[in-house]
């Protein structure tokens, strides 16, 4: 057995304080939220998960929302990609470019989805261009599409910025070495750029993975009947007032979260 | 000059300028007669008129300063009940019914504003007794004074629609003329005005809140008029607006032409350009909710010279002039009676209270209303 010495002791003092402010700001209401979720007057403690987890709107909300969480960091990495490929040659503005991505970070998630609904409502100036050519508006607001598009507006910029400093930080030569030997723009950016831009791309996609997955002002708003699992929680602990069962899809929520985090983790470390 | 010595030197400045007038402030605190007013009733609309019209006013006309201070029913409650004799430091609540009932049941001791203090606030006899004597069938005593009544109608773009209906029938009855037009906020929203609707709608059509709810779902009667329900609904605008917001965003867009939702809201945020110009008020003679009422309260555990201020103000409050900007410029029915000096353009916007008055419904049965909340979305679909 380790023998406890003076020199440990001093350090378990330093850190006590430390310990203490993360164990009551975090762990206890993690705590508070998970005693909440168990249900000790039923017969079975886990009686608020299995009902939830059981029921077809449970699956559903699940599956939205991993498939809006996925749908949309899937276009990040896309949309991520396109723009470092141009941005990265320094074209005018570039700068310029680079500040109006960060511009939905900046901007509170209520006011960007009031923002997306007027843009892409059937009079909006989207809506407006595309009637010039197909002569008939596009349903985009309260659609998984739009959802899709409204998400990936909200929070690609963490993959992007994540990515392009990754990009950013590579060495020029061994694109030029590659052109030199006879590769074409495609094969550089399939076997040269994209392998060493992963850790970039992955370390940023899980930070707009996670975002999509916790996503609330913008399904609140403009989800119209399609509600994740956030607004899910909100509307059965807020609404309903029913704060046991929101607890236990809460803490449903944090598990998937925290096993695709996981996953991730994985992904990345055999990525590198 | 370097930039750094710049951001210093106005640094420097803002110092100086907060210290300045903190110690100002300090000062002139102990030249005027300083008040709390608690409010847990004004949604925005209401909060920025006491915030930006009353209180300056106020402070102007009765020479004390007014706090004004946005807070929750209970919370405060909970914070009276620690008080004790003089040591209050809130003196003023603008309260919502039921709020009050619980203040009543809780043995929060009361300044009992009518008849005692007729003297010091003689507006308080502009409002109905019935409103002084009673709250939602509880013994109120004089205990409030009332400041305004809060109502819900129809509400409709009345350059598309003319002639509304008079009824909830008519609605239902004419609801082909405007299919994909009528809007309603969802019933699971924060907005509790989709949960009011579904709950007038099915007391118009007979459903007898009375009954206790087990016996109530189980009736022919319930089954058959939440199939009206879902007749009128498959001619509702979808989806349904998530909150107030975007039910007036789709008015302007004018996807929905008409709906029914609480009058002063509305029409204040008409004014300020967020539905059309013509969107009016119009009531259903089937009943509508009552919105929240608002009753100002003044705890009695007090310091006496803050208590006289209070009156002072309670009486500021109920004056014709302030009345009068509830119902003229905010859309909200006065606590007082006062209606022979409102004007006249005020009824082409909003209905007149005899029109409404005997036609209010207050929500009785909690489990119905819990039941609309919660299942509403799953009966329609």
């Amino acid at each position: 057995m380790k023998k406890i010495t003076k020199q440990s002791l001093v350090t378990f003092s330093l850190l006590s304080p430390g310990l203490l402010a993360i164990g009551c700001l975090f762990f206890y209401p993690l705590f508070i939220i998970i005693k909440n979720s168990l249900a000790f007057e039923e017969e079975h403690i886990f009686y608020h998960y299995i009902k939830f987890l059981s029921s077809s709107n449970g699956l559903y909300v699940i599956g939205l929302t991993c498939l809006l969480a996925f749908g949309a960091t899937f276009l990040s990495i896309c949309l991520s990609i396109l723009l470092i490929l141009i941005l990265r040659r320094k074209p005018i503005g570039h700068n310029f470019f680079k500040t109006l991505v960060l511009a939905p970070i900046t901007i509170p998630g209520l006011i960007c989805a009031l923002g997306l609904l007027l843009f892409w409502d059937k009079n909006g100036w989207m809506n407006l261009i595309i009637q010039g050519i197909i002569n008939r508006p596009i349903q985009v607001n309260y659609t998984i599409p739009g959802l899709l598009i409204f998400y990936t507006w909200l929070f690609f910029p963490y993959t992007f910025l994540i990515t392009f400093s990754q990009v950013e930080s590579l060495d020029k030569s061994i694109e030029e070495a590659a052109e030199v030997v006879g590769a074409n723009r495609m094969q550089v950016l399939r076997y040269i750029l994209l392998p060493l831009a992963k850790p970039g791309l992955l370390a940023g996609s899980i930070i707009t993975f996670m975002l999509c997955f916790g996503a609330f002002s913008v399904p609140l708003i403009c989800g119209g009947d399609y509600r994740p699992l956030s607004v899910s929680i909100y509307t059965t602990s807020a609404i309903y007032n029913r704060w046991d069962e929101g607890s236990a899809m809460a803490v449903i929520m944090a598990l998937i979260q925290i096993f695709f985090l996981i996953s991730y983790i994985r992904i990345m470390k055999r990525a590198r | 000059m370097k930039f750094s010595k710049i951001l210093y030197t106005l640094l420097l400045y803002i110092i100086t300028f907060v210290i300045f007038t903190t110690f100002n402030g300090c000062g002139s605190k102990d030249k005027e007669l300083e008040l709390t007013f608690i409010d847990t009733n004004s949604g925005a609309n209401f909060q920025w008129f006491i915030k930006t019209k009353v209180i300056p006013e106020a402070e102007k006309t009765l020479n004390i300063k007014i706090h004004y201070v946005v807070s929750s029913g209970p919370e405060i409650i909970q914070r009276i009940k620690t008080w004790k004799e003089g040591k209050g430091d809130i003196h003023i609540l603008l309260i919502k019914p039921k709020d009050l009932v619980d203040i009543l049941s809780s043995d929060i001791p009361l300044e009992t504003l009518y008849p005692d203090k007729v003297d010091r606030i003689p507006n308080i006899t502009k409002c109905l007794e019935e409103y002084l004597t009673s709250v939602l069938g509880n013994n109120l005593n004089g205990r409030a004074a009332l400041f305004w009544r809060s109502q819900m109608n129809g509400i409709c773009n009345g350059s598309l629609i003319p002639n509304p209906p008079s009824s909830w029938k008519e609605l239902y009855e004419r609801r082909g003329e405007w299919t994909g037009h009528i809007g309603m906020i969802r019933p699971d929203a924060k907005s509790s005005g989709g949960r009011r609707f579904v709950y007038c709608f099915l007391h118009a059509f007979g459903i007898d809140f009375s009954i206790p709810f087990e016996e109530l779902k189980n009736t022919s009667e319930w089954d058959d008029v939440w199939n009206k329900f879902k007749e009128l609904y498959e001619t509702m605008h979808k989806p349904l607006a998530s909150e107030p917001p975007i039910l007036f965003n789709q008015f302007k867009k004018e996807d929905v032409w008409i709906s029914v939702y609480a009058t002063d809201y509305t029409l204040w945020s008409r004014d300020k350009g967020m539905l059309p110009e013509t969107t009016k008020a119009f009531t259903l003679n089937d009943g509508v909710t009552a919105g929240a009422d608002a009753y100002l309260v003044i705890p009695s555990f007090i310091l006496e010279k803050k208590r006289q201020a209070a009156y002072d103000f309670v009486n500021f409050l109920l004056s014709d002039e302030i009345q009068l900007q509830l119902i003229s410029t905010m859309w909200q029915y006065p606590g007082t009676e006062i209606w022979d000096k409102v004007p006249e353009y005020v009824w082409e916007n909003i209905p007149r209270w005899e029109d409404i008055k005997n036609t209010r419904i207050r929500i009785t049965n909690n489990e119905a209303f819990n039941f609309i909340r919660e299942h509403t979305m799953e009966v329609i679909k």
